[in-house]
């Protein structure tokens, strides 16, 4: 690996996604592990930017923690007894060796040539714009279908939200 | 500075002011400790509602160092409009040249959106109004509000009201007027909420935000196809643009393609529906009466400086838009035209007959509030552009100018009637007709010779409700109105077109209208003699308070008689040749937001804009001439010359009959909205259910019955040989298999992701050495 | 701007006719919602009332577009797919859907928890299932899930709001929650799976899918890897919703918790909607990971594995449950196994067909069987979640001969006795996976159908054979339910005794 601007970016923005998901699964108290969460989000839309796609960056930053975390927050803070989470470790070590299995298989099926030579693909030169984006969601040759059908999901989900959520004692 | 030098950038400080303020106040000045009411002299008598609970007090300097921050930036927005006024005459020729100012504000792939300001003879007109308004608000908003805990978060509020408003003036483009109307939306359910203790008040917040929301919502949809069509939302460039609105005329809109209408007429319908929301139109006017649950400043905020003026000032704003495939001045209107001028005169006509059966002296107000914005809505219906900015600077006047002494009344009634109890007068029930409930300030029947005792307010209110009613030539009211009923004649006259007939009718009827429930209003509030003990001990007291809350009547009065000569045609006999010598002021200044003749030439779909304003007849004259002044004879007739006795019935009662309870519930229409729905739904499923349980399949289920205890026997035999032939030994083996196999389940989740995840890894290696076994062939 | 169509064109480009069925159903719930809101009082017969007419109106739109000319398949550029299998599965959807509207406003009103909201959801679920079925892209596929699933998770906590009688019901609350975060968890799988697979092809769609495949088999690169591994991933996604070990973990807890009618929904719903996308997703997008000389696609050991084991501990726990939710619930586990070893056929070049249709056989009576046999249980049940345990059912033959009739005939149906629509479906399934040369499947299959039966038969035996311990139980349910347990029972006797019927229905379907 060259030692580039992309590639220090890219231990940095792993450091960040890495770091804050096991800050977020080790931390007992909830509201620390929300920031964590926080953390880890950001390192993600890090990701984003270095895959040329700034603008997902942004909604990376303003749907997950500018909007997602903070409700999060909010509910912890809804929470009585945010510290004193007593987390039990439930059967920690075959856990810990199921994950690292499944990460192994796909570390490795990467970049050993389990079926062959490892052929990197380079990303085409264009990046997709904001617009080409827009118009892939609500293009009729794109993807409005999900698009329609995510909304009445949201429907769904949102009176779902509701009932569940009303104090309705009648 | 250069940016101050600068005058097509100075505008973006306009609202600077005002925003400002609320800044500071909200985060450095409002400083608040919760205190029982009750220990708290001041606030004791104030509002019974607060006794016993605990209010946030801030300390004095906090509340006048909040009332001067206030004060301050909007009389910088004032001084700051003032320079920009003065900037905007040094133009060559306004409208055609413009003040502008813009920045990229985001970055919409090849090009970039601009938000930014821009002064054309529309934001002219508003720039006059709006922040002498807004001051004469503010400085009454001392008085009114001197004994409320709550003081400096009312400035705070108040003045992010006025920023937005100033916001929404300056505005450049659509979203940032939707950015200004949104603020004020949260800004009015703030303020009108502002006793939240009170549960009318909360109610009334909710409802002004829900109902008004719901229109917004239209609207948005409005500019979002707006933009999608022409890729900008900047006023220059849509509404000064003939090419623009030629192609806005002339597009199919995707989603109606089969219908004739055009998309600027879609976009049109979907924009007007938000003023209908905030304009307090029918049917969405619901909310603007129990608006006044709000302390009374806020309401002459919210119906005559602020957010109803809001909705009609963006119409104003997007008329080349809605009268675009069209030609009003030639009697041919488009659908949002005609859509306007039926919900417009509609309203005008509704409003005025609920406001005649109102008691309470604010609602008679909101009720002429909603009347006369259908005046200026049906007046744009039918082209008559000019007249209703006209109607829209005076009205704004006159009603800041009503409120305040509506205001005045109650606060006057209210310190009667503390006096009252602290002198012992109030023991005699009979001063009290609903001894044992809470004592209503604002009702007009518990008031009377109110001209004794508050003078000032008396001729203030009389000179705002004469020009409310539009009493001939000395009040601003009568030219506005003048002529919108001049426009309307005009169509009718020239061309023969039913619709200006109609609002020129049903227009004429609502100012007869509201010329009578003007005067009943006054002569009930001020004539006779005071019809209980607070009435007769009513005052503003003395001092500072008293001051700040008659100063800004006076200076309102002055503009509520002057601001129509402005706008004196220049064919008015005899008037034209003092107030308008050469052309009319205000019709001159305001054609010249509209596009230019020349340019528009070259395009059928558009009209001429730049109509010339309707010649002097006689008609239109006579007309709002006589309604006016018959209305007020008729109110003077009935109400004051035999004033209303204490605890007496309203004429009005014994006149209208059972129509009286029809008009002072608001023709039932809050009643209606939920019975539309619900009756007729319950009955079609009474009957649905009804026939189902009628039980056609009973008999049915009979002889399919006999049949199952037959076959019953059969498995009965069946299973007896089933269990007997199968031995002992292997279900019992069986049984204890499946006992084992049942501990694994353990009801703990993370226990089944862990399987799961365990399981993902087997199939993944199974699969993988499958596929690659078969590659390696 | 780019240039949009009209609506005209629109709807003739998108061939959006042959979607009515699910279009016209989500657009019927979304006026429910509305005609609850309005209902008032009266939304107690109001609203079940409308559900129903809208599962027949999108019943009667599907009967117009089922088994299109082949041309007119795909809709809503290539999103969407109409064929025979569409069709016929939004028939068992609907009907299943409709049975258990019926159930659900009889339990509602005893559980003193009637709510509009549970119609709503119940159809929008529905709909995502349909949509499921006529998936023709990963992205629809997963939407479709979500939609299937999400009103799922809130219906499972049903029980958890007050009732009228202020009273809250733990269990259900559980159940929902456990639902969500394991379903939340699988459909990660599913995702990653989706991305492997679109990184090594290039598409989500599923036809273009099978187009690039041989090539990136062919160029055994780190491409191939990822779609063998996308692939995985894909099957434990959908692996969850259907249920099959070692999936299952969550059903019995989740099938007890929840209002026994959703438990009857979700055991069939969600079923199909996991099934038709396997299906799709292996049978036709990567039925070309084949093994050279074989003919046999490259994950039908992985699907044999997980059909054998899901056969042997479905039918092997059900012994041991008392209580009749549970039992059901593990005995959906075995059927999903039955399932599962028609999908395993289909992997054998050349029995791709009939081993669907064997599924699709196979779903329907399982379907209607399973709905009467929660329909009689739920009837038989307390309020409060208790009385379904398999001692109460003593007698109920004496009490109530006929429920005890139609349940035994819902058992006999279940464990595959001739005459029943079970005994049509397991053939089929059976035979197909011995045409396709998996006959230790087959034979697996038919062993543990002979365990199934100690189970099933055990319910029978306590209903007739016992004596009950005294106090006969009282009647119940209303004529909603009453309704739901013959149609359930005619659906299993009729394509039972009729036993071509079946087969000649699902003999157009084809999605190799």
């Amino acid at each position: 690996m060259e030692l580039n601007a992309i590639s220090i970016g890219f231990v940095v923005f792993t450091i960040f996604t890495l770091g804050g998901g096991i800050g977020v699964v080790t931390t007992r108290n909830l509201f620390q592990g929300t920031i964590w969460l926080m953390v880890s989000l950001f390192g993600v839309a890090g990701y984003f930017v270095l895959l040329s796609a700034p603008f997902l960056a942004a909604v990376q930053i303003l749907v997950y923690i500018g909007a997602i975390a903070i409700l999060i927050t909010f509910a912890v803070m809804l929470t009585r007894s945010v510290t004193r989470i007593k987390t039990r470790y439930i059967r920690l070590v075959p856990s810990l060796l199921a994950s690292l299995a499944l990460f192994l298989i796909l570390l490795l099926g990467v970049t050993m040539p389990i079926f062959g030579g490892v052929s990197p693909e380079h990303a085409p030169a264009t990046v997709a714009s904001t617009r080409d984006l827009g118009a892939a969601l609500v293009d009729e040759n794109g993807y409005v279908v999900p698009f329609l059908l995510a909304s009445v999901l949201l429907t769904g989900a949102m009176i779902g939200a509701i009932f569940i959520a009303r104090d309705d004692t009648a | 500075m250069d940016f101050l030098n600068d005058p097509n950038a100075l505008p973006w400080l306009i609202p600077a002011g005002p925003l400002l303020a609320f800044l500071i106040i909200t985060l450095l000045t409002n400083k608040s400790k919760l205190v029982p009411a009750s220990d708290h002299h001041e606030y004791g008598g104030h509002h019974p509602d607060y006794d016993g609970m605990l209010v946030p007090v801030v300390a004095r300097y906090s509340r006048v160092i909040s009332i001067g921050v206030g004060m301050c930036g909007v009389l910088a927005a004032l001084v700051i409009s003032w320079v920009t006024l003065y900037n905007a005459s040094q133009l060559h020729h306004i409208g055609q040249e413009v003040l502008a100012s813009s920045i990229a504000w985001m970055d919409t792939g090849e090009t970039a959106f601009k938000m930014g300001v821009l002064v054309d003879p529309a934001t002219v007109i508003m720039l006059v109004m709006v922040p002498i308004a807004v001051l004469m608000i503010f400085i009454y908003s001392i008085g009114y509000m001197a004994h409320d805990p709550r003081q400096a978060r009312f400035f705070a509020l108040i003045s992010l009201f006025a920023g937005a408003m100033l916001t929404l003036v300056v505005a450049d483009n659509v979203l940032l007027l939707f950015v200004g109307w949104e603020i004020m939306g949260v800004c009015s359910y703030m303020l009108i909420g502002f006793w939240f203790e009170k549960e009318s008040a909360y109610k009334a917040a909710i409802k002004a935000f829900t109902t008004t929301r719901i229109a917004d919502v239209v609207m948005l949809l409005g500019i979002a196809y707006l933009y999608s069509l022409t890729g900008t939302l900047n006023y220059r460039d849509i509404m000064y643009n003939p090419e623009t609105l030629d192609m806005l005329a002339t597009t199919a809109p995707i989603i109606f393609g089969g219908w004739t209408v055009s998309a600027a007429s879609i976009i049109g319908i979907f924009l007007i529906i938000g003023t209908v929301g905030k304009s307090a139109q029918f049917p969405l006017h619901v909310w603007l009466p129990d608006a006044m649950e709000g302390p009374t400043p806020v309401s002459a905020m919210i119906h005559a400086a602020a957010m109803v003026s809001a909705g009609i000032f963006s119409l104003i704003r997007l008329y080349p838009l809605f009268a675009a495939g069209g030609d009003p001045h030639h009697g041919v209107l488009t659908e949002p035209l005609a859509f306007m001028a039926v919900v417009g005169a509609f309203t005008a006509l509704l409003a005025a007959t609920m406001a005649v059966a109102q008691n309470d002296v604010k609602a008679v107000l909101a009720y002429s509030t909603i009347s006369q914005l259908g005046f200026m809505m049906a007046a744009l219906g039918i082209g008559a552009y000019i007249a209703a900015a006209f109607h829209l600077i005076t009205h704004a006047f006159f009603k800041a100018l009503l409120f305040m002494a509506a205001g005045s009344v109650i606060h006057g009634m209210e310190h009667g009637e503390h006096h009252v109890h602290e002198h012992g007068h109030g023991h005699d029930a009979s001063h009290h007709p609903d001894e044992g409930h809470h004592f209503d300030p604002q009702d007009m029947r518990n008031m009377g010779g109110l001209r004794k005792t508050m003078p000032v307010t008396f001729w203030t209110f009389l000179i705002g409700g004469l020009s409310l009613s539009g009493f001939p030539i000395i009040t601003a009211g009568f030219w506005s109105k003048d002529e919108i009923l001049a426009d309307a004649w005009l169509g009718v006259q020239n061309y023969g077109s039913g619709a200006h007939g109609m609002v020129f009718i049903m227009l004429a009827l609502a100012a007869f209208m509201t010329a009578f429930y003007t005067m009943r209003q006054i002569a009930l509030t001020f004539g006779g003699e005071a019809r209980t003990e607070a009435a007769k001990h009513a005052n503003l007291g003395k001092g500072v308070v008293s001051i700040t809350m008659t100063l800004p009547l006076i200076i309102l009065a002055f503009f509520a008689i002057g601001a129509g000569f402005v706008g004196v045609p220049n064919d008015f006999p005899v008037l034209n040749a003092i107030f308008s010598p050469e052309y009319n002021a205000f019709h001159h200044l305001t054609v010249e937001a509209l596009p230019l003749s020349e340019a528009t030439a070259a395009f059928s779909s558009l009209p001429d804009y730049h109509a010339k304003a309707p010649p002097f007849n006689i008609i239109p004259v006579a007309t709002s001439v006589l309604v006016a002044l018959l209305g007020l004879w008729l109110g003077w007739l009935v109400y004051w010359r035999k004033p209303l006795k204490a605890g007496q019935r309203d004429p009005m009662e014994n006149f209208l009959g059972p129509l009286h309870p029809v008009l002072q519930n608001r023709y039932y229409l809050d009643e209606i909205y939920g019975r539309v729905f619900v009756a007729p739904s319950q009955w079609l499923s009474a009957q649905i259910i009804s026939f189902l349980d009628r039980g056609i399949i009973d008999a049915l289920l009979h002889i399919i019955a006999r049949l199952f205890t037959w076959l019953g026997d059969l498995v009965k035999v069946l299973n007896l040989w089933l269990i007997d032939g199968v031995g002992d030994g292997i279900p019992i083996a069986i049984f204890n298999f499946g006992g084992w196999l049942r501990r694994m389940q353990s009801g703990r989740v993370q226990q089944y992701m862990l399987l799961i995840l365990a399981a993902a890894v087997a199939i993944g290696i199974v699969l993988v050495l499958s596929s690659g076994a078969a590659l390696a062939q | 701007m780019f240039e949009s169509p009209t609506i005209a064109e629109f709807v003739t480009q998108s061939n959006l006719a042959s979607t009515l069925p699910g279009t016209l159903l989500v657009a019927w719930t979304l006026l429910l919602v509305l005609v609850d809101l309005f209902a008032g009082d009266e939304r107690e017969h109001w609203t079940p009332l409308g559900a129903c007419l809208g599962l027949g109106v999108s019943f009667v739109a599907n009967l117009f577009v089922y088994a299109p000319a082949a041309d007119q398949q795909t809709a809503l550029y290539g999103m969407f797919i109409a064929d025979a299998f569409t069709g016929f599965l939004n028939i068992v959807i609907l009907v299943a859907t409709l049975l258990a509207v019926l159930m659900s406003r009889d339990y509602l009103m005893r559980a003193g928890i009637h709510r509009g909201e549970y119609y709503i959801l119940t159809l929008l679920s529905s709909a995502g299932a349909m949509f499921m079925v006529a998936a023709n892209d990963l992205i629809v596929v997963f939407v479709a899930l979500e939609l299937l699933s999400i009103p799922l998770y809130i219906l499972a906590a049903f029980r958890s709001i007050k009732n009228d009688g202020g009273e809250l019901a733990l269990k259900s609350e559980e159940s929902g929650m456990k639902y969500f975060i394991l379903g939340a968890f699988s459909s990660a799988f599913l995702v990653f799976g989706a991305a492997l697979v679109y990184g090594a092809s290039g598409t989500t769609n599923i036809p273009q899918i099978l187009e690039v495949a041989p090539a990136v088999v062919d160029a055994a690169s780190s491409a191939t890897f990822y779609l063998v591994v996308g692939t995985a991933l894909l099957i434990v996604g959908l692996g969850f919703k259907v249920a099959v070990v070692p999936f299952h973990m969550w059903t019995p807890d989740v099938y007890e918790g929840a209002p026994t009618p959703v438990t009857a929904l979700m055991s069939v719903t969600a079923k199909i909607g996991g099934f038709a996308a396997l299906l799709r997703i292996l049978v036709t997008a990567l039925s070309v990971l084949l093994l050279v000389d074989g003919g046999v696609a490259a994950w039908q050991t992985t699907i044999s594995i997980i059909a054998a084991l899901t056969l042997v501990l479905g039918n092997f726990v059900a012994i041991s449950q008392r209580n009749l939710k549970r039992m059901l619930a593990y005995s959906s586990i075995a059927h999903a196994g039955y399932i599962m070893v028609a999908l395993a056929a289909a992997g054998t070049a050349g029995s791709a067909d009939s081993a669907t249709q064997g599924a699709l056989v196979y779903i329907l009576a399982y379907m209607f069987t399973n709905l009467g046999a929660f329909a009689v249980v739920m009837t038989i049940e307390r309020v409060d979640g208790g009385g379904g345990n398999i001692d109460d059912i003593t007698g109920l033959a004496r009490s109530r001969p006929l429920l005890a009739m139609a349940m035994t005939i819902f058992m006999l149906s279940l464990t595959g006795i001739p005459l029943t629509a079970g005994f049509v479906g397991k053939f089929m399934v059976f035979a197909a996976a011995v045409q396709a040369g998996l006959v230790g499947l087959a034979v697996i299959g038919v062993l543990t159908s002979v365990v199934s039966a100690f189970y099933y038969m055990r319910v029978v035996v306590n209903m007739y054979l016992r004596d009950s311990s005294g106090e006969l139980l009282p009647a119940l349910e209303t004529v909603y339910v009453r309704w739901a347990i013959n149609i359930a029972l005619a659906g299993t006797l009729i394509f039972g005794i009729f036993y071509p019927l079946a087969s000649n229905l699902v003999s157009m379907v084809s999605i190799a």
